[in-house]
Formats: C-alpha cells, sequence, structure tokens
C-alpha cells in the first residue's frame, strides 16, 4: 500500500483543487476526495499504472458528486431562476470576480458544474467529459450550454469571460 | 476560455490543504469492519432489492455478461450471468438510497418477501399480514393486484416449489420482540389454511426443493431443524458459530448452505459460509459471505469486492467475471439468484 499512500499524497492537492470547484466547500471537497481515493485503494492492484490511476480516481471523484447530489432528498443549494445577490465594489477586481463566479457556480445542478469544471478547468473536450461523467456527449453539449446560460443570466460582470468568442 | 480557466484556477486555489492519507486509511479500516457485520448487511441486501423493485424481480434475462441500469430513475446495477438456462444476479446495492415511492416499499415490509418460483408472483409481509400479488407483463409492481392478506399475526412467506402454496410463520408480538408460535401453509388456489405447529426456531424458513421438508433456523440453537409439514423434525443440523438465518437449500435438496461466524478471540471474527449435508457433515467451507446457489455442485461467491468465482463441491475453483464497483456509487455488491 505504501506506493499508493504515496499517491495520495502526490495528487491529494490537485485532486481538491477539483472538488472544490465541485463543491465550493472545504469540507464536502475533502470528503469527495476521500471517498474517491478509498474506491482507488480498492482497485489498486488492477489500475493501469501506466498513467491511468489518476484518471481513474478522478472519474470515480466526479461520478461521486453527481451521483451523491442524485441520490440526496434535498439539496442544500437549491437552484432558482432568481439572480443572486451579486457582492458589491469593483465587479472588475479579482476578488470580487472570484466571488461571484463562486456565487455563480453555486447556482449550478452538480452535473452542470460537472460539466463545466471538467470542460473549462481540466480542458478535456466533450468526447473525454462524457466518458468521464458516464453519460453522451450530447448531454454534455446540453449540460454546457445550460450552465454558460446560468452563468451568464446569474452573473453578467462575468459575461466578458462566457461571450462565445471569450471561450472559442 | 483562457480567460475563464485561469478564474476557475483562482477559485480552486482557494481550498486550504490537506492531508487525506490518515483519512483514507481509517476509511478503508471503517469499510472492512463493515464488510464483517453480514447480518446488517444482508438485511440492507434485502431492503435494496425491494427497492429496486421492478428491474430486480423481472425475468428480464440479457443475453451474456451485460452490465446495465435499471429504469425508473433509480439507478440500481446488476450483472446477469447467463448460465445454462439459468439466470444469476449480481446485484450492486446502494446504502442510504432514497426510498422509491414506486413499487413494493410503499405496500409494507420489505425485509420479508419471496419470489415465486416462476417468477411472477411476490409474497411478503405487510402489517396486516401476509400478501401475495402477481407482477403484470411489465412487472410493474405498483399494478399488481393484493390477492389476500392473512392477518397481523404472520411473516415470513416462503412460496412451496411448485409456487401453489405459501408457508409463513405464526408470530405472537410481545413486549420484548415477537415470538415464532409455528407456520401455515396457504393454498393460493383456494385459500384453504393448514396450520403446523411448531414453536421453536426464528428466520426465514425455506422449504426443500421436493417441497417434503421446511427447514426452520434457529439462531439460539444454532442450528437448521428439518421439519415436516406435519410438524415432525426429521432432522437438526448445526454446530458452534453457526449463524443459521441465512441459509438456503442447494438445488437438488442435498445440502444446505450456511452463514458461519467463527470467533477469532479477542472481539474479532470471520464470516464464511458451509456447505453442509442434512446430517451435518461439512462439505466445503467458504471464508466469504456472499455467495448463492449456483448449481447442485457449485456455489456462486463473491470474492474481495468485484470478482465472482464458481466454488464447486470438490473444491474446484473458476473465475466467473471481474466488475469495477469502484465507478457506480454503490456500497457494495450482493449475490442473488435472478430466475
Amino acid at each position: 500500500m505504501n506506493d499508493f499512500e504515496e499517491f495520495v499524497r502526490a495528487r491529494t492537492p490537485a485532486l481538491l483543487r477539483s472538488a472544490y470547484l465541485l463543491t465550493g466547500d472545504q469540507h464536502a471537497a475533502e470528503d469527495l476526495v476521500q471517498a474517491a481515493l478509498e474506491r482507488t485503494a480498492l482497485r489498486w492492484r488492477r489500475i493501469d499504472r501506466g498513467g491511468g490511476v489518476d484518471g481513474y480516481v478522478r472519474t470515480v471523484m466526479y461520478r461521486l458528486q453527481v451521483d451523491r447530489w442524485r441520490r440526496r432528498s434535498y439539496s442544500a443549494e437549491q437552484v432558482t431562476d432568481a439572480p443572486p445577490e451579486r457582492a458589491g465594489g469593483d465587479p472588475y477586481t479579482g476578488a470580487d470576480t472570484r466571488l461571484a463566479l463562486r456565487t455563480a457556480l453555486a447556482r449550478l445542478t452538480p452535473k452542470q458544474r460537472a460539466v463545466l469544471v471538467l470542460r473549462f478547468y481540466e480542458d478535456l473536450g466533450e468526447a473525454r467529459t462524457a466518458e468521464v461523467l458516464g453519460c453522451s456527449v450530447g448531454t454534455v453539449k446540453s449540460q454546457t450550454h445550460l450552465a454558460l446560460k446560468r452563468l451568464r443570466e446569474t452573473s453578467p460582470e462575468l459575461a466578458h469571460l462566457l461571450s462565445e468568442g471569450a471561450l472559442a | 476560455m483562457n480567460d475563464l480557466r485561469s478564474l476557475l484556477a483562482d477559485v480552486a486555489g482557494e481550498v486550504a490543504p490537506a492531508d487525506l492519507a490518515p483519512r483514507v486509511t481509517a476509511g478503508l479500516r471503517r469499510r472492512a469492519r463493515r464488510r464483517k457485520v453480514a447480518v446488517a448487511a444482508l438485511s440492507v441486501a434485502v431492503l435494496a432489492v425491494g427497492a429496486v423493485g421492478t428491474s430486480a424481480l423481472t425475468r428480464r434475462k440479457p443475453a451474456g455478461l451485460t452490465p446495465a441500469t435499471s429504469g425508473g430513475g433509480y439507478d440500481g446495477m446488476w450483472i446477469d450471468i447467463e448460465d445454462a438456462g439459468r439466470t444469476w444476479r449480481i446485484q450492486a446495492q446502494r446504502v442510504g438510497e432514497p426510498r422509491s415511492d414506486r413499487g413494493l416499499v410503499t405496500a409494507g415490509m420489505l425485509t420479508e418477501f419471496d419470489l415465486s418460483p416462476d417468477g411472477t408472483a411476490i409474497a411478503f409481509t405487510t402489517p396486516a399480514g401476509i400478501a401475495v400479488a402477481r407482477f403484470d407483463e411489465k412487472a410493474e409492481l405498483q399494478e399488481y393486484p393484493i390477492r389476500r392478506a392473512i392477518g397481523p399475526t404472520e411473516a415470513r412467506p416462503a412460496f412451496s416449489p411448485d409456487g401453489r402454496s405459501v408457508l409463513y410463520r405464526r408470530i405472537s408480538r410481545k413486549t420484548q420482540g415477537i415470538s415464532y408460535d409455528g407456520f401455515a401453509v396457504v393454498d393460493l388456489a383456494t385459500g384453504a389454511v393448514t396450520d403446523v405447529a411448531y414453536p421453536h426456531g426464528d428466520g426465514d424458513v425455506a422449504w426443500s426443493p421436493d417441497g417434503a421438508t421446511v427447514a426452520v433456523p434457529s439462531l439460539g440453537d444454532q442450528g437448521i431443524d428439518l421439519v415436516t409439514l406435519a410438524g415432525a423434525r426429521v432432522g437438526r443440523i448445526g454446530g458452534p458459530g453457526w449463524f443459521p438465518l441465512v441459509h438456503g437449500w442447494s438445488p437438488d435438496g442435498r445440502h444446505q448452505l450456511v452463514a458461519i461466524v467463527d470467533d477469532l478471540g479477542g472481539g474479532r471474527e470471520a464470516h464464511g459460509a458451509a456447505v453442509v449435508t442434512l446430517t451435518g457433515d461439512v462439505v466445503l467451507r467458504l471464508p466469504l459471505e456472499e455467495w448463492v446457489w449456483r448449481d447442485a455442485g457449485h456455489v456462486a461467491a463473491l470474492v474481495g469486492d468485484d470478482d465472482v468465482e464458481e466454488r464447486g463441491l470438490d473444491g474446484s475453483t473458476r473465475p466467473l467475471m471481474t466488475f469495477d464497483f469502484g465507478l457506480t456509487g454503490v456500497h457494495r455488491p450482493t449475490l442473488r439468484p435472478a430466475s
């Protein structure tokens, strides 16, 4: 198990960053990464070491996150049509923009959020994103469209980042 | 894209560093401990199958080793193994799944049910007693007609091998738990009930494949009584460490497969199973918790978290399949016959 522990220590920071984008909460992110690593440990002997481990644990993590939400009888983060209250101050400072993005991400469903993180943070293509989430490419396309649409609606101050030109 | 990615990276960078290695290790130890709680896990397994409802109980037989997800918004997963005209199902259960508002969960206590041998009906315990229902063509459980509710003091139904009768326990509800007073057999065609006085044992009774004998487990005695439908005990098998509430007849009626809990001392236990003859001779020991009869000479067993092997009574071992449950979001898989 030593090589697994080595893997955990080496990859935890990057996994935590992705998990934080997925959950928006420090503790939830830690729980999610822990759960994904435990499942990976159970498969450790069988996973292809030639670059497959990181992909495996990320796949588990993303699916767990989407799955957890689907299984909950309620959602702590309610998706609403009403735009959120936006932070005051200069909308063009870095801190305010980060806050706006965090707030906007919280308005997405977990699947939309996962698609967004995979596509625009992990830089994965549509096919690979679909593979990670275990859904169709069509679903990835529609979820991406809906996620960006909601971000534009709820956070006009991010419009310059979300225009088709900026995302092309 | 770069701007959005940079901003996402900035947000991601707000997360505080954490050393998760000790937590992962502790979590794996908890998982190992959970595997030892065979009783709780098995009862959850029954509940889970009930919650899956139509999917787990249909006569669906996909060709080959086909993983599939069930419909109806429930993402239970199973794998069917087709072999010699019979289908064996590996049911991947979930824990903490919200109960479905469809199907049997709304009908009663799904900790106690039995499928008819031909897979077209189910007998189950409700607060009002035993109910027997048939599936419609689509196996939609909410549409079945409840044919008979017998009374509030019956439990643990079991179909006869020919599917024409249901045997159930007579119970007395007391301040502290319940006691089993005997059992009864109801003829499903006529409704006639035959009482059998046998005030012993507890748990699920199981009809022998030839219909002549009933296996009545007794947790206190760590054994199984073999009783005729006239209430006469014709045999008893058991021994130290037996956990007879989890048991099953071999298809030919010559053996019982029984859960075993070995006390290793110091509070440690090892869970497994034993195949025994009806005179109590142990034919095969399995250091495994999940198993199901495959045919009269073989048991399918879950090895580790994702390997399914066939173990023969002659000591042979044959791998059946491996499946990656790591990606399914399930707690642990269980084995059940699906046809």
